[in-house]
């Protein structure tokens, strides 16, 4: 089989019971370089109560499973570790695992509502079994992912919602399942899918939720490579260096500087056309040049660009301007490397622009705000 | 035809570029010559102290504001042809 470099967009949103302070429901997650744990557990109880063994069946099946324990051991030492309820005699919390290296996932299921999966992921099942553990009938399954795979874990507060009110008995599976097909945009992010999910089950539950609701979206996808030039070297020798970065990066190519495009231009003979139909009330406008997918201005873009790095990328899609199409890329991205010239800019000196923070300090914050974000970033100065 | 190009560089955006466009756009239209030129942008025609940068065929106009451009361009026109040999900021 061809190898595709698979990366897996996680999210997870949680809607609290109403009225309590705290979440029944606990999402841990782990990653460690194509390594990724994930656990949903869901408390017995509500409240406090349901809240500290959640999130001690979370975390600690999370940080073994991270270290390379067997589930037997995870659950054999939750048996032991979890304080037993005085009321109901019970040491409880139903989990879902998720563990994925590369394209191999694997998922384990106890007393959770079970995992919704598209319809490709279960055609690439390679092996389902059900174990006797401590006690705890453990549901596991084996599956090949690919791009364009997606499984959702929710806690039973998401398929309960609406329950005797809008759906008699709750939203239930088959309707998620329904409604991730028919109304939620393949285009769009694990986030956006996660936001939908939860404003859906708010809205069943008329803005008071009868139930703790957790959801995690895990979608598989290719990865996806940026690469942002900005800033002329500081030495004219190293030109030639920066178009090689250029020519054999993967993925985006963006220049986001008139003097890195117009040296970019000279070195190729590509010309530059500026697209004065964009929107170039905020920023300048963009422009194309052949073999780069983005070129616009550059520190006025840079910045508007790094205060755009928290909003949904669906909504900067459709924009047209230079910043929202620059925002849009990086956020989409999972490897995002910056090359930043350091050449001396006398423009920059003028006092219009004296104003601005510099070059690298915007990168510095664009590449914090994105690697909060899970993104691999490099930051390379020339 | 002549080829008139705004400079779109952070200096000269943040002097007032799109509105030079603007001013250029609101001449061509009041003098209906629009089918003559071709207003294009640019991301830095190296004048960057001195923005915003209309070149205009080969003469290079700088420090230009919305409320120059009726005097830039009644110059261009005026001259009757763009293939000057002379930059009238050098």
């Amino acid at each position: 089989m061809r190898h595709v470099d698979i990366v897996l967009d996680v999210a997870r949103l949680q809607l609290n019971k109403y009225g309590e302070e705290l979440c029944g429901d606990t999402i841990e997650m782990a990653r460690a370089g194509d390594h990724t744990v994930i656990v949903l557990a869901d408390g017995l109880g509500s409240g406090v109560k349901a809240s500290i063994l959640s999130i001690l069946t979370a975390k600690m099946a999370c940080t073994m499973l991270k270290h390379g324990e067997e589930l037997d051991s995870v659950i054999q030492c939750l048996a032991h570790t979890l304080p037993v309820c005085k009321v109901r005699r019970l040491a409880y919390s139903t989990f879902t695992i998720v563990s994925t290296r590369g394209s191999s996932m694997y998922l384990a299921e106890y007393d959770n509502p079970p995992a919704i999966i598209s319809e490709g992921l279960r055609t690439r099942l390679l092996l389902s079994r059900q174990r006797e553990i401590e006690g705890k009938a453990v549901k596991e399954r084996f599956f090949e992912i690919s791009p364009g795979d997606w499984i959702l874990l929710v806690s039973d507060g998401v398929l309960h919602a609406g329950i005797g009110g809008v759906w008699n008995l709750g939203w239930g599976l088959e309707r998620v399942f329904a409604y991730v097909k028919s109304n939620l945009n393949p285009h769009d992010t694990a986030a956006e899918w996660a936001w939908d999910l939860m404003h859906v089950v708010e809205k069943l539950y008329g803005g008071k939720p009868g139930d703790d609701a957790s959801v995690v979206v895990l979608r598989a996808r290719q990865r996806r490579h940026c690469l942002v030039l900005t800033g002329p070297p500081a030495d004219r020798k190293d030109d030639a260096r920066l178009l090689q970065i250029l020519d054999g990066a993967p993925g985006w190519k963006i220049i986001a500087g008139g003097s890195t495009s117009n040296m970019v231009s000279r070195l190729t003979g590509e010309k530059i056309e500026v697209d004065l139909s964009s929107d170039s009330s905020r920023v300048p406008p963009m422009g194309r040049m052949r073999g780069v997918d983005l070129v616009t201005e550059g520190l006025i873009t840079l910045r508007h660009a790094a205060e755009k790095l928290d909003v949904f990328p669906r909504e900067l899609r459709a924009k047209r301007d230079g910043a929202s199409q620059l925002a849009f890329r990086l956020l989409l991205s999972d490897d995002i490397h910056f090359v930043v010239g350091t050449a001396r800019n006398p423009a920059l000196d003028s006092e219009d622009l004296a104003q601005f923070p510099s070059r690298s300090q915007i990168i510095a914050r664009m590449a914090e705000k994105l690697r909060e974000q899970g993104k691999a970033v490099t930051v390379d100065f020339v | 035809m002549i080829e008139i190009t705004v400079c779109f560089g952070s200096s000269c955006y943040l002097r007032g570029s799109a509105r030079v466009v603007s001013a250029i756009q609101s001449y061509l239209d009041a003098e209906g010559i629009q089918a003559c030129v071709t207003l294009k942008g640019s991301f830095c025609l190296d004048r960057c102290t001195d923005g915003v940068t209309v070149q205009a065929g080969k003469r290079v106009f700088t420090r230009v504001t919305p409320e120059t451009v009726d005097h830039v361009l009644r110059e261009v026109f005026a001259s009757g042809s763009v293939d000057y040999d002379y930059r009238s900021s050098m």
